[in-house]
Formats: structure tokens, sequence, C-alpha cells
């Protein structure tokens, strides 16, 4: 009660708590109205929302860092995601995207891992198509990178544990993705659909799960020892 | 569509935010129509030719999203037929073909969404809120022909260098590692070098301004206003159920009531707004040839 009454004395930490209160109602408002416009589509506009508004504390606390050095090695590790994403064009499946961004996160943090994907998915879909998935993508990667950077110590030791980490990222991408159609398409959540989805997209599935574990296997050290070199030349 | 993309970023976001939103959410077969046709008319006429090598995928997505959803779903009451048990119902099929079109329509806008408004106007209307955000976004689309370019200079060094010259699979892998180690290595040099300059330069200093490009001129506040009057009589028309439309169990019948009626021509009229610009352009021009 005393650090709420002293925060509220203070100009600088009142202006935050009415900020946060504002964007909260604004959040609420938006979920509200969507539900009460679409009736049947509340669960697509209440995902669609809540995705974005989860991806923006993560922006808001990038914003207040405002350090030049995070900044391009987060836009350096992003366009190598990106070009990854085109060089492998006509392999469908099969992109180092993923892997990048846990190496990122391995590295810079969890916070930097969460920017490196969401950044990955919002710019790569300027060449691939941007569509009503873009803020669903841009969170589950923001999210892989996170859990990336929370677990990094062990994802760094640990060979075994990146090859399934890998694994588990590329099965998760796909069944997040799949269920966020169905409940677009049928405004509710229809399993006989999301599993033919998971059934059709198998292939798919399969190849993301490959292709993190082997760009992890590839990249994972070599890139690492570059960017432990950075961190010590520069001191980030 | 070049006359509207010439207006202010803020009034293309607002269009294309109040068009999008009733394409994703109305399942009404009237306002599917309306979107599918004006936005498959608006991309024949931004270009013809990705429009015409398109159309057979769009054509695949509704015939499939049509026969597939008899597997998805059993609802409705009239049976068509039965495979393997399995009732077929023509409330089924129609969903289906609904949710098809629905797909093309959405595709169809947000292709019209990416070529107007590009990435330097996204950047333009969020950069002021997010303004690392932006940088970043800006820097990465800088850095993507920046690191393509160096991998070709370095490849083009490496083959003077006598490398490259093996024909073995194994061996042209490992000179692409070697590639891109060595331009990931220059990038992120590079990149800090810069980070350093721009330290120098008072990045992230208060009290610092950034150069707008886009000014909010007369027509954009009267396009705007239109904009926003259509999408009253819309999104009232939705909030109290004029568009509401069932498949299931009954294909209900469309509202051709007052207030439905003025919701399907508002949107009718807000889908073709750009055209209206162009037109108006091209009347103009008319106009002074004549006079010459």
């Amino acid at each position: 009660m005393n650090k709420l009454l002293k925060c509220a004395l203070k100009t600088g930490c009142a202006m935050k708590r009415i900020k946060k209160i504002v964007a909260f109602s604004i959040a609420l408002a938006a979920l509200s109205i969507g539900f009460f416009l679409f009736e049947e589509q509340k669960y697509t506009w209440g995902s669609l929302v809540i995705a974005i508004m989860a991806c923006l504390p993560f922006f808001v606390k990038y914003e207040n860092g405002r350090n030049a050095a995070e900044i391009v090695v987060i836009a350096i590790m992003t366009s190598i995601a990106v070009l990854g994403r085109i060089i492998f064009v006509a392999v469908p499946g099969f992109k180092p995207v993923t892997a990048v961004v846990v190496i990122t996160a391995m590295y810079f943090g969890a916070h930097a891992g969460f920017i490196t994907g969401a950044l990955a998915a919002l710019v790569s879909n300027f060449y691939f198509g941007q569509g009503p998935w873009t803020p669903i993508q841009m969170l589950v990667w923001g999210l892989i990178g996170l859990l990336s950077g929370i677990i990094a110590l062990p994802l760094k030791k640990s060979l075994v544990l990146r090859v399934l980490f890998g694994a588990f990222s590329g099965v998760l991408y796909t069944l997040i993705i799949e269920l966020w159609t169905v409940i677009w398409l049928d405004g509710y959540f229809n399993i006989r659909r999301y599993l033919t989805l998971l059934v059709s997209s198998g292939w798919f599935t399969l190849m993301y799960l490959v292709s993190n574990v082997v760009f992890l296997l590839l990249l994972a050290k070599p890139i690492g020892k570059k960017l432990e070199r950075i961190i010590t030349k520069y001191g980030l | 569509m070049r006359e509207f993309a010439k207006l202010n970023p803020a009034v293309q976001l607002v269009y294309f935010l109040s068009v999008i939103l009733v394409v994703m959410f109305d399942k009404n077969p009237v306002i599917l129509l309306i979107s599918v046709l004006f936005g498959l008319l608006i991309c024949l006429r931004i270009n013809s030719r990705v429009f015409l090598k398109d159309l057979p995928i769009l054509a695949a997505i509704l015939f499939i999203s049509t026969i597939s959803n008899p597997f998805f779903s059993q609802n409705g009451a009239t049976t068509l037929l039965f495979i393997n048990d399995m009732p077929v119902t023509l409330e089924s099929l129609v969903y289906g073909l609904s949710v098809g079109v629905m797909l093309i329509s959405v595709i169809s806008w947000f292709k019209i969404f990416s070529f107007t408004m590009t990435s330097d106007k996204i950047m333009y209307l969020f950069g002021r809120y997010f303004p690392s955000l932006a940088l970043t976004v800006s820097m990465i689309f800088k850095f993507i022909p920046q690191i393509i370019r160096q991998a070709e200079n370095t490849k083009r060094v490496q083959q003077a260098l006598g490398q490259f010259s093996a024909k073995s699979i194994m061996q042209k892998l490992k000179g692409s590692i070697n590639i891109f180690s060595i331009v990931l290595t220059w990038s992120l040099e590079n990149a800090l070098d810069t980070a350093a300059s721009m330290k120098a330069r008072g990045y992230g200093q208060k009290n610092r301004s950034s150069f707008m490009l886009y000014r909010f001129t007369a027509l954009d506040l009267i396009t705007l206003l239109i904009v926003l009057i259509l999408d009253v009589v819309l999104f009232l028309g939705i909030a109290l159920g004029k568009t509401k439309f069932d498949y299931y169990p009954i294909i209900s019948t469309v509202d051709t009531t007052g207030l439905a009626l003025a919701v399907y021509i508002s949107f009718g009229v807000l889908a073709l707004l750009p055209f209206y610009l162009d037109f108006k352009e091209s009347l103009k021009w008319k106009y002074y040839i004549l006079k010459i």
C-alpha cells in the first residue's frame, strides 16, 4: 500500500500507471466491440485482438530500451531469418527461420528472441503475402523465441535438448496455426476439420520439424561462436 | 487505385480496416458476393497478368472448400446423399462454398492492401508510436539486399582465389557455408559500426524529430468523412443483426428490408471507393484534352 502511495505521488510513475490502464481499457473495448459486432466470429476476433495485445508489452519494452547495438543485432538476425525463408522458397516447409530465431534468443535473451521472431514473421510476410494470419504468426514465432531465451543455458549446453526443442517448436507452430485456421473458418472449434487439417499438413509439419533440427544442428555452433565473439568484442 | 494510393496513409488504413473487417467476419451471402466481385475486379485492374495466373489457384480453393465441407460438418436439414453412412447435406455444401468465397475475397483484399499500403506507409503510420521498431524494420529492409550483394561479392572473390573450381556437391556446399560464415561476420561487424555511429550522432536522445512525407489535404478529409459515414451505416446494420445469416440447420433467406439494403449499398460503395478517385482523374484528363 505504502509503495502504491509513493508511486502515485511520483508523476512519472503515475503516468505509466495511467498509460497501462488506458491500454488495458482499449483492449477490453476492442474485445467487447468485436464480440458485439461479429457474434458468430467472436473467437476469431478475440484471438486476433489477444495476439496483438500479447505482442504489445514486448514492443513497448523494446521502445523503452533504445539501445542502438541491440537494435542492429536484432535487425541483422531478422534479416538472416527472412533471407532464409526467401532462399528456401522452392522447398515447402523447409525453412531456417525458427532455427535462426532460437539461436538469437540463446545468445541475446528471451526478449530479443521474441522481437526477432515477431519481426521475422511480419517482414517476411511483406514478401510472401500479409493476411489475417500475420498477428498469429508473429505471436507464435515470438513465443518460440521467448521460450528458447528462457531455457537458453540448457539449450547451449545440451545438443539433445536443442534437437528436441527444434522438433517441439515445429509441431507447436502447426498446432497453433491450424487451430486458428479452424476457428476462423468455422467460428468454433470444429475438431473434425482440425484433425483433417493436421493430417493434410502432416508433410509440412514434418518438414518444419526436420528443418528446425537440421538447421539448429548446422548453425547453432558456428553462428553461436560469431555471436559470442561480437558480444565480447563490443561488450554487449 | 493510383489516385487512392496517393492519399494520406491514415485514410487508406481506415479504409482497409473497414473493408477487411467486414470481409473477414461477415458471412452474409450478399456481402460475400459484393466483396469477392469487387475485390477480384480491383485485382484485375492492378495487374491482369498476375490475376490470370492466380485464377486457377483461387478456383481450386473454392472447389476444395465446397466439396470437403461435408466431411467436417454433417449439420443441415436437406440430405442430398450418403457416402459410407455419412450424410452430405445441401447446407453443408453451401457453407463450404461460402467459406471458399470468403477465403478468395480475403486473399484478394489483402493483395490490394499489400499493393497500396507499402511498407514505407506502414512505417509512417506506426513509426511515431514505435520508433525503435520502425527503425529496426527499415534496417531489415535495407540489410536484406545488402547481405545478398555482399554474398555475391564474396563469392566472386572466392572464385578468383580458386575456390568453387571443384564440381562435387560436397565441395560446393562447403563453399556456400564458407560464404555464409564470411557474410555473417561482415554483417554483424558492419551493423555494430552503424550502431556506434548512431550513438555518436545522438540516437535515443530526447527531442529528436523525424521527417514526414505525407500531408493531410482537403481530399483526404473528404475521403475520410465518406469512409466514416459509410462505416457508421455498415457497422450499425451489422450490430443490429441485419446481415445475420444462418447456414445451419436451414439456409435462411437474405434480409432485403430498408436497413439491410442500406448496409449492402454502403458496403458496395465503400468497396469501389478507390475507383471513383481514378474515375475523377480520368474525367479531368479527358476534359483537358477536349479543351486543347
